[in-house]
């Protein structure tokens, strides 16, 4: 048989079970379910946008002194900044691949061959946590001089394990976003040693979703965002890595998309993503571990109208090891292209770094620059 | 391109429903064929289409505002990472009772499917696109953004890798 052929049979069967889909529908005919999902979201977006400023005002004044200590030691000095980790959609591979630059955007070098992405650096800079080569569940841990890799591992059973979003301060643990697939209780963020033992929990979310963003400076907090089971975005929270009641630390409504946040290496500020309301594309937003100081920063033409051809895209945002500057992807406008950019802690000075179009997912590290 | 191609004045915007209704099938078959994730399908497609309603004014003016959905799709069920969690979630989900389960849209010839699905990224986007919608060049071109000439280079590519995987002959 030729391949067309083969393939001319393949899709025809495929397509009449596509068709079939609507009829298969048990209960609700497939748009009634995303209407009702699609009602739920535009009702928080309503109230959010209207609740905004009071419960901005009264979070500000209720968990300014109660809900954390505002001062934090930190489990390791900061760092000196070194380089940049990111991913490329290789147009000759067809695949993500992870590169390694200095912040001037000079000096690229291949981590690893098509198929990874999220790449994080360890605290320490020796080595990068990747997602990789379709086994997913745990990830790959390369060490970015030797090429060596070895997966976190082993797999718990009944757990399809997100693992290596961040690192804590120490470098001994990263964190997971994992889904209980025979107790509903599992589903939440854990921990787990970066030798890939020593699995611990710490939120129980059943039926929805936390994905992890960051630990705290101090190692001993967590930053992530929370979906309930109808894929919507609850809010970004915080709570203790040994467990305990998360506190929301963005305010309701709040349009957030899927970013967990970056906790900043020298306090307690977290940056996240988001828009201001539905017609505005995502900017960089900035707000303290206790929900208080929430403001977006103030980068050139980050969140404008989606309606304004000029306006900019700005997502995936992440500290400098030192905590004075901020690595983001940057889409170009349209949304076609992405790069990498840089600035200030406070939104000023704008460098773009990347010039391919086609960078994303950037983490900056302490491994030593090359020039 | 998408963006650029306007409909006529004269033709009205399709309304968000009709035009759910017209390519979800579609849509979910593609995210299927693409991530090879049976119940993550339905998560990625649904992405997709809440994506193009949060800006359906815009999409809706496109000449083909199927084809701005297929290419979020294509792009998302392709990301290991994505497809992954889209079917975690689901099986997270089932467990509770909370989702139907999809039928088995890859019984018939899944070797072929997961040989598809081998394929480097735009390899198998192209690939897909071109046999499971019986699109032109040019279409699975404007989807994926990308040139005529790039699409028939990935197409051909593809098309020789998938021969060899499957010990078939390609018929020029």
């Amino acid at each position: 048989m030729s391949l067309d052929a083969r393939a001319r049979r393949a899709t025809h069967d495929f397509r009449r079970a596509v068709e079939d889909l609507d009829r298969s529908a048990p209960d609700r005919t497939s748009f009634e379910r995303f209407d009702l999902a699609r009602r739920r979201r535009q009702r928080n977006a309503r109230v959010g946008v209207t609740l905004l400023a009071s419960v901005l005002a009264i979070i500000a004044i209720i968990f300014a002194t109660r809900a954390f200590p505002r001062a934090e030691q930190p489990a390791v000095p900061p760092a000196t900044n070194g380089r940049i980790v990111f991913v490329r959609y290789d147009q000759h591979s067809g695949g993500p691949v992870s590169f390694t630059m200095d912040p001037d955007g000079s000096d690229a070098r291949k981590v690893f061959f098509s198929g990874a992405e999220w790449p994080h650096w360890s605290p320490d800079g020796t080595q990068v946590s990747i997602f990789c080569c379709d086994d997913g569940r745990s990830p790959q841990i390369i060490n970015t001089d030797t090429g060596d890799l070895h997966e976190v591992g082993p797999l718990a059973r009944g757990l399809e394990q997100y693992c290596g979003f961040a690192w804590s301060p120490d470098g001994r643990r990263v964190a997971c976003g994992n889904f209980g697939l025979r107790d509903p209780r599992g589903t939440g963020i854990w921990t787990i040693r970066s030798d890939g033992v020593g699995l611990k929990q710490v939120t129980s979310n059943p039926g929805g979703e936390d994905a992890p963003g960051d630990f705290s400076l101090a190692g001993n907090r967590i930053v992530f965002i929370r979906r309930d089971g109808n894929d919507e975005v609850i809010g970004i929270f915080v709570v203790k890595v040994n467990g305990g009641t998360p506190a929301r630390i963005t305010p309701a409504g709040m349009i957030l998309d899927w970013f967990g946040g970056s906790w900043s290496p020298t306090g307690n500020h977290i940056l996240f993503a988001a828009k201001s309301d539905l017609d505005h594309r995502r900017a960089i937003w900035e707000v303290d571990a206790d929900g208080s100081e929430l403001h977006q920063l103030p980068i050139a033409e980050c969140g404008g109208p989606i309606a304004d051809p000029n306006s900019i895209d700005c997502s995936y945002p992440g500290w400098s090891p030192d905590g004075t500057r901020i690595v983001f992807t940057r889409a170009t406008k349209g949304g076609k292209r992405s790069d990498i950019a840089i600035v200030n802690a406070d939104g000023s000075g704008l460098v773009q770094i990347t010039h391919t179009g086609d960078a994303d997912e950037a983490d900056w590290g302490t491994h030593p620059v090359a020039s | 391109m998408l963006e650029r191609s306007r409909v006529e004045v004269e033709k009205p915007p399709e309304r968000f429903e009709d035009f759910y209704r017209k390519e979800y099938s579609a849509v979910v078959g593609l995210a299927y064929a693409l991530s090879g994730s049976r119940s993550g399908a339905e998560d990625l497609a649904q992405e997709a289409f809440l994506a193009a309603y949060s800006n359906w004014d815009r999409i809706a003016g496109y000449e083909q505002p199927g084809a701005w959905v297929r290419r979020v799709v294509a792009n998302r069920s392709v990301s290991t990472f994505r497809r992954r969690r889209a079917e975690a979630k689901a099986l997270a989900l089932a467990a509770l009772g909370h989702r139907m389960e999809l039928p088995d849209l890859g019984s018939s010839d899944p070797e072929f499917w997961n040989a598809v699905r081998s394929l480097p990224r735009r390899q198998s986007q192209v690939v897909a696109l071109f046999y499971l919608e019986d699109l032109p060049i040019a279409d699975v071109a404007e989807i994926l953004d990308m040139s005529p000439g790039t699409v028939k280079r990935h197409l051909h590519n593809g098309r020789l890798a998938l021969a060899r995987r499957l010990q078939e002959e390609v018929e020029e």
